[in-house]
């Protein structure tokens, strides 16, 4: 801390300002975020960006700030000092956010429906979830206004209380509710897990087992996989 | 200021952009462009704010939801966001989310948290296993006011200066200044405290 710290402070300090938080949990963040398996996509377009800048001579402030944050370089923010928003801000809802709407671009999570990939969760789900899921795929989504991000989160972190709590049927119905509401939801994947891991937990091991199958099925490249690939062999006599 | 202007001037160059060959208009390439500072920003910053929320009490797993959730939020607001302000902004969120998800489960921790050793038994030498150090750590940090030890593990474990705090949080400097005072002097309250129960001497 300073010249006079004693041993065993430093020993504590030591100990947590080395904390990172692991692989599994790295990517399970980038995941969520939407940018797992995106990188290279990711990437090329930030390059691209910068390129057709250049070659088409407008917008000098987008070629350098889009340059110089592909490079990992900050910004000076010009004139205007950086400062922290204030608390008003964020709490507050600024509008709708724009370029929201899902596109050959977006991650697989953000453009498929889970519930009309998995059969088993379609069967659980309410009815009406699975009628909202069908129509949901000729219906241009919205795009996600803050409120509805929180909302779903909201929904989720509900679901993982009770199965936190050893109460997997209000889990089950937080996530139908989700389904519902969302069907292109952002947290799809998370949503689904969830659904796995809730099934299971109130022993119905063949349904779980089957959403877990389709889950991996359809997102083998997700860091969700490890969470479910357990339930998805465990009804089955052999993987 | 030119976030502002920004749209027009993209959706005009992006017709006749290289971008044009994949297809990707007006609406996608501000998205590819929001993605690749997002990109930026996690890179930059996911640890820091992980091990923010993780100081500020929450376990592994749910930091790295809160971590994701203060992502998003900023994935929102992209456009709001001054270049340079992005951590500052993931930070403010970030706390916020570790307030809110304490006013539910802090009762249950307080409760828990009355003898700050995870085991009463333990002895001063399981200490150089660094996870009892960090659970007996963190349960430290766990009774420090929470605006004291936001700056109090902005400085000490992250290394920052007291002009970067004082931007970061929003404080004047000399706010920066006595809260790590008093931050300190709170912190190595606990320690002795707790050096003294390892000798023995328990109440």
């Amino acid at each position: 801390m300073d010249g006079e710290s004693t041993e065993l402070e430093r020993l504590l300090l030591s100990s947590v300002a080395l904390e990172r938080p692991g692989r599994k949990l790295h990517q399970r963040m980038r995941a969520g975020i939407g940018l797992a398996g995106s990188l290279a996509t990711l990437k090329a377009a930030a390059a691209a960006l910068s390129v057709a800048a250049v070659v088409t001579g407008v917008a000098v402030a987008l070629v350098e700030r889009g340059a110089a944050e592909s490079n990992g370089v900050p910004r000076e923010v010009p004139a205007v000092p950086a400062r922290p928003t204030p608390p008003a801000e964020v709490n507050g809802v600024a509008g709708p956010s724009e370029g929201d709407a899902p596109t050959s671009e977006d991650p697989a999570w953000l453009q498929e429906d889970p519930a009309e990939k998995a059969p088993a969760e379609v069967a659980i789900a309410e009815p009406a979830a699975r009628t909202v899921g069908s129509r949901a795929v000729q219906r241009a989504p919205a795009p996600a206004a803050p409120s509805d991000l929180r909302d779903q989160m909201r929904l989720l972190d509900r679901a993982r209380t009770a199965l936190r709590a050893g109460e997997p049927r209000r889990a089950l119905s937080e996530l139908a509710r989700y389904s519902e509401r969302y069907p292109r939801g952002a947290f799809g994947q998370e949503a689904t897990v969830l659904r796995v891991e809730a099934l299971k937990q109130s022993g119905q091991d063949s349904r779980a087992s089957a959403l877990a199958r389709d889950f991996i099925e359809h997102h083998g490249d997700s860091p969700h996989v490890e969470r479910v690939s357990d339930i998805a062999g465990s009804a089955k006599p052999s993987r | 200021m030119i976030v502002r202007g920004l749209p027009s001037i993209k959706r005009g160059m992006f017709r006749a952009s290289a971008l044009a060959v994949e297809g990707v208009e007006d609406v996608p390439s501000r998205d590819t462009a929001g993605k690749a500072r997002l990109e930026q920003m996690f890179r930059a910053h996911h640890e820091l704010i992980w091990r923010t929320l993780r100081r500020l009490g929450l376990a592994p797993e749910s930091a790295a939801d809160a971590t994701q959730q203060a992502f998003l939020i900023a994935a929102e607001r992209l456009d709001d966001i001054r270049l340079g302000s992005e951590r500052a902004f993931l930070f403010g969120t970030a706390v916020r989310l570790a307030r809110s998800a304490f006013r539910t489960s802090r009762r249950f921790q307080l409760e828990d948290d009355m003898d700050l050793r995870p085991d009463p038994n333990m002895r001063a030498e399981e200490l150089t296993n660094r996870q009892r150090a960090r659970e007996v750590a963190d349960r430290i940090l766990s009774r420090l006011d929470p605006d004291l030890l936001s700056v109090f593990i902005l400085f000490e474990l992250e290394g920052m200066s007291a002009p970067e705090i004082s931007k970061l949080v929003g404080i004047p400097v000399g706010t920066v200044a006595s809260r790590l005072r008093r931050a300190r002097e709170a912190f190595r309250a606990e320690v002795a405290a707790l050096e003294t129960s390892m000798k023995g001497e328990k109440s």
